[in-house]
């Protein structure tokens, strides 16, 4: 036996004694010796045992720890003057002064009593897995089994000593005889469980606590990691967890999935869904960043419960004498207080990785439209984070709203903007076809309107600045700036600012397009040139035209030449009222043959066309004068019948037909015919005439005049260049549909066009009728003259077997022929105008109507039987049978 | 016994009267050495605590 041994012993046996003494065993008795020579005995073997000389020297270090815990407990148990002492106490202890080497040993020797004697008495509270807990659970074990030892070997004075009395025991109450509350009973049971949990192996919530911290960071644990396959944190299979806590940790690791969601996004384009090569666009970046405020918040809660984790929570329920729990483990971060603790972050970050999931793939304004879908959320809280987001977010978006409408400038390398450009399309195109409109790009909290507006905003500052080559813009732009700063800036809570920018910018720029266009490019100007040269509103210049131009045209297409005919407008130009026109319009005015086919003469392929330049192209575009052509050949053909039958109507001049009328109606039955053929000749005429004029009047008057006082009005009213040429193409489109040009109306055009060809070769026919009847007149005139000559000489008028009737001057032949083909005629343009007014009801535009009803004004087509009869009084007549 | 060490364990027993601890300055004293020579504190307590379940039930024998 060693010295040190010996003095172990020496001290042991000096403890067994004055703890014998104290529980009342006589010094003097026999009993004594043998009881502490067998108690000593049993102490020195303990304490010489592996367990007894193990001491934990790592701990030893944690005396301020232990000066702390134990200052806790006495503060709980006598309240918090004591625990002051308490401290003071472990501080003078741990001073210098003391000579003590392993002072915490002394505090920890002090705090293991204590408790044996809380326990003894059962008020010990649950819970003793400190971290030296394991340690004292083995040696309570060994303990108890030396003890047993001791007795059986007979040398202990107390045989029925009940050291079998286990902590289950315990558990089931079997001290509730010794009076103690049942909460002391709860608490043992508590302990023993605890004990039971750690004996079977399973895991310290401390090191869980870790595990489920690093998790939440997104890192691997100890025993929770993380399953690529089941796209989860899951616990290790061989770690021994309770199924409690299994699901606390189940719930807990949310968080960490959520965070590796939500930090994921904020990587590069791979993980975010959009395309490398376009970039992510500044909104992204926004949005990113938006995020990583966020996070910042959680970044720091994880932070400072890492560190609680390590160390036990002070000044945790101080009045502990109503409370008994939290004590031992519950001292530290459990599962439980780390739940309630990240109950406010996985809200937070569900939300985000909502927003995470909403916004991939996507960019620029589609991001900010995915926001603000989950802005309108019920829950308050949700609400202003994804409005705090969505707001930092449309930062750059709105800061390029205010650039485009402003200035005009379009810097969005990413294809963000609701606004596209098209760099390749030449300026003369600018305004229709250069920027596009993007509906996918348009954040939901700027309305569709508002988005159009804002796009016609920019395209008008480009539109002066390109094709009008105004720049007279710069001043107004800083005054609305000024507005906008006035109205508390661009932002996405304030939705007033950008009613204001849009408001002020428009009412300027709107203003300067339609001041350029109208006063320095004369759009009115060119509108009623076009009306009056195209649409033959000054119709002395057509007249003419067709009087000097008549003869050209009826010779082939092909041997036509432009500049001639060009030759021949100037001409006409010079003999109407158009010459005082100013020249900057009259030069527009051009001759114009379209592509021909050989058969084809002049009339075929002749048109006038106005030269329109930037940016009036804008507005009179192409496919805008191709109707425009349209129109003018369709009036031009009106005005050729009409210049037609004009000239028919020179020849059959009421003079001249009555003399013949009268000069044939001596001729017998060949007489009566050529009269007849006459009449009905001035009744055809008569008839198409009215027909010409009724409709040249609906075309002219009621068409051309009607919408042009509705496009007169609305470059009035209207502000903005979309609202002008949407005006005039309205004004187009109305007249090309009433004037049956309609794609509606082909087949109604092509009768009309059958009737038109009827009125001109009538002309023909008429002539030949008209010649038979002068042959007549001359041949009657020159026998005149032979008789009267004859008379002079003094001769017989007349010979046996000359000609001395009409009868006789009449080539029956020709006559019959003519009656023919007159009568043929007839039929057709019967036939024809039968077709016409039979379809005309069928036209879907109202003004048809109105024509149909001045064509047979007087009912006489109805009396005849041709047309579709009295629409009106038909459907009278179907309401009275319906009644 | 010197004046610092018996200071220290005037401390001593002060603090095992706060903990309740129940043991005698000379307990203490003897608890104290114990420590210092080495012995696992823990251990000693379960010691001490055996000590006295045997204690009382002699003598209540």
């Amino acid at each position: 036996m060693t010295r040190a041994e010996t003095g172990t012993v020496t001290l042991a046996r000096a403890l067994c004694e004055r703890a014998l003494e104290r529980a009342g065993v006589d010094r003097a008795s026999d009993d004594f010796k043998v009881a502490v020579d067998g108690a000593t005995r049993y102490a020195t073997r303990v304490l010489a045992s592996e367990l007894g000389r193990r001491t934990n020297d790592a701990e030893d270090d944690d005396e301020g720890a232990l000066g702390r815990e134990i200052a806790r407990r006495v503060a709980r148990a006598r309240g918090a003057a004591s625990g002051t002492r308490a401290a003071e106490a472990c501080e003078r202890l741990r001073g210098d002064g003391s000579g003590l080497r392993r002072r915490s040993g002394i505090l920890r020797c002090l705090m293991a009593i204590s408790d044996d004697v809380k326990m003894a008495s059962g008020t010990l509270e649950r819970g003793i897995a400190r971290a030296g807990g394991m340690v004292r659970l083995e040696l309570d074990a060994k303990a108890r089994a030396l003890a047993r030892e001791e007795r059986a070997r007979g040398t202990s004075a107390a045989p029925r000593a009940s050291g079998e009395t286990t902590s289950r025991a315990l558990a089931g109450g079997d001290k509730g005889a010794m009076g103690l509350h049942a909460v002391g009973r709860r608490a043992d049971a508590y302990r023993a469980l605890e004990i039971e949990n750690v004996t079977r192996g399973e895991c310290d919530e401390r090191d869980l606590v870790r595990d489920v911290l690093y998790a939440c960071q997104g890192i691997d644990g100890e025993f929770v990691k993380f399953s690529p396959a089941e796209q989860a944190f899951v616990i290790a299979p061989n770690v021994n967890v309770s199924a409690g806590r299994r699901n606390l940790i189940k719930s807990l690791t949310e968080v960490g999935w959520l965070f590796k969601k939500v930090t994921s996004s904020l990587g590069d384009a791979r993980t975010t869904g959009v395309d490398v090569e376009t970039g992510e666009g500044s909104t992204r970046q926004a949005f990113q960043a938006a995020i990583q405020r966020e996070l910042a918040e959680y970044y720091k809660l994880v932070a400072v419960l890492e560190s609680q984790a390590q160390v036990p929570i002070i000044g945790f329920m101080p009045d502990g004498k109503d409370a008994p729990a939290a004590k031992g483990a519950d001292a530290y971060l459990t599962l439980r207080r780390l739940f309630l603790w990240l109950a406010d972050p996985l809200k937070t970050l569900r939300t985000l990785a909502i927003l995470v999931d909403a916004t991939y793939g996507h960019r620029g304004g589609a991001i900010l439209a995915a926001i603000h879908k989950y802005s309108r959320h019920g829950d308050p809280s949700t609400t202003t984070l994804v409005r705090r987001i969505l707001s930092a977010s449309a930062t750059p978006f709105l800061g390029m709203t205010q650039r485009w409408t402003v200035s005009g400038e379009l810097d969005d390398p990413s294809r963000e903007y609701f606004v596209r450009v098209d760099h390749a399309v030449p300026d003369k195109d600018l305004w229709r076809r250069k920027y596009e409109f993007d509906e996918n790009m348009l954040p939901s909290f700027i309305t569709q309107e508002q988005g159009r507006t804002i796009m016609r905003l920019g395209k008008s500052i480009n539109f002066l600045r390109r094709c009008c080559d105004d720049s007279s813009w710069a001043p107004e732009r800083a005054e609305i700036l000024n507005e906008v700063e006035k109205a508390g800036g661009l932002d996405f809570e304030n939705p007033d600012a950008l009613a204001v920018l849009i408001l002020e910018t428009s009412k300027c720029i709107d203003g300067i397009v339609r001041r350029v266009l109208f006063e320095r490019y004369k759009l009115g100007e060119h509108c009623q040139a076009l009306k009056r040269y195209l649409l033959l509103g000054q119709g002395d210049l057509h007249e003419s035209l067709m009087d000097l131009i008549g003869p050209s045209l009826d010779e082939p297409a092909n041997s036509l030449s432009v500049f001639k005919l060009s030759g021949v407008l100037e001409q006409a130009v010079r003999s109407s009222s158009v010459q005082s026109d100013s020249s900057e319009f009259i030069d527009r005015l051009r001759v114009r043959l379209m592509p021909h086919l050989n058969e084809e003469i002049g009339w075929d392929v002749f048109t006038l066309e106005y030269v329109v330049n930037q940016p009036l192209t804008t507005i009179f575009t192409e496919h805008a004068m191709s109707k425009y052509l349209r129109v003018f050949n369709f009036l031009w053909r009106l005005k050729r019948v009409e210049h037609t039958l004009c000239g028919t109507w020179q020849m059959m001049k009421p003079t001249v037909s009555h003399m013949l009328t009268s000069e044939a109606a001596g001729g017998g039955p060949s007489g009566a015919t050529l009269v007849a053929m006459l009449r009905d000749c001035h009744s055809l005429r008569g008839e198409m005439h009215s027909f010409m004029s009724n409709f040249q009047y609906y075309v002219m008057v009621e068409v051309l005049e009607v919408s042009w006082a509705d496009l007169e009005e609305k470059f009035a009213k209207h502000s903005d260049l979309d609202e002008i040429i949407a005006a005039h193409e309205i004004f187009l489109d109305s007249v090309v549909q009433k004037a049956l040009l309609g794609s509606k109306s082909q087949l109604v055009l092509q009768t009309l066009y059958a009737l038109f060809e009827i009125m001109m070769s009538f002309r023909e026919v008429a002539e030949g009728v008209f010649d038979i009847a002068a042959k007549v007149f001359e041949k009657k005139a020159a026998t005149r003259e032979r008789i009267a000559e004859r008379e002079k000489n003094q001769q017989w008028g007349t010979y046996v077997g000359e000609e001395s009737t009409s009868t006789d001057f009449i080539d029956k032949d020709e006559l019959y022929a003519t009656q023919g083909t007159l009568s043929r005629l007839r039929d057709d343009y019967s036939r024809a105008l039968d077709g016409f007014l039979n379809l005309l009801p069928l036209q879907t535009h109202v003004d048809t109507q109105f024509l149909l009803f001045r064509l047979d004004f007087s009912d006489y087509y109805v009396a005849r039987g041709i047309g579709p009869g009295d629409v009106s009084r038909r459907g009278e007549s179907r309401q009275l049978i319906g009644a | 016994m010197s004046d610092a060490a018996r200071e220290t364990l005037d401390v001593a027993h002060d603090l095992s009267k706060l903990l309740d601890c129940d043991v005698t300055r000379e307990e203490l004293a003897v608890l104290i050495a114990l420590v210092e020579r080495g012995v696992n504190p823990e251990a000693l307590a379960a010691v001490v605590r055996e000590l006295r379940r045997e204690a009382r039930e002699m003598g209540n024998a």
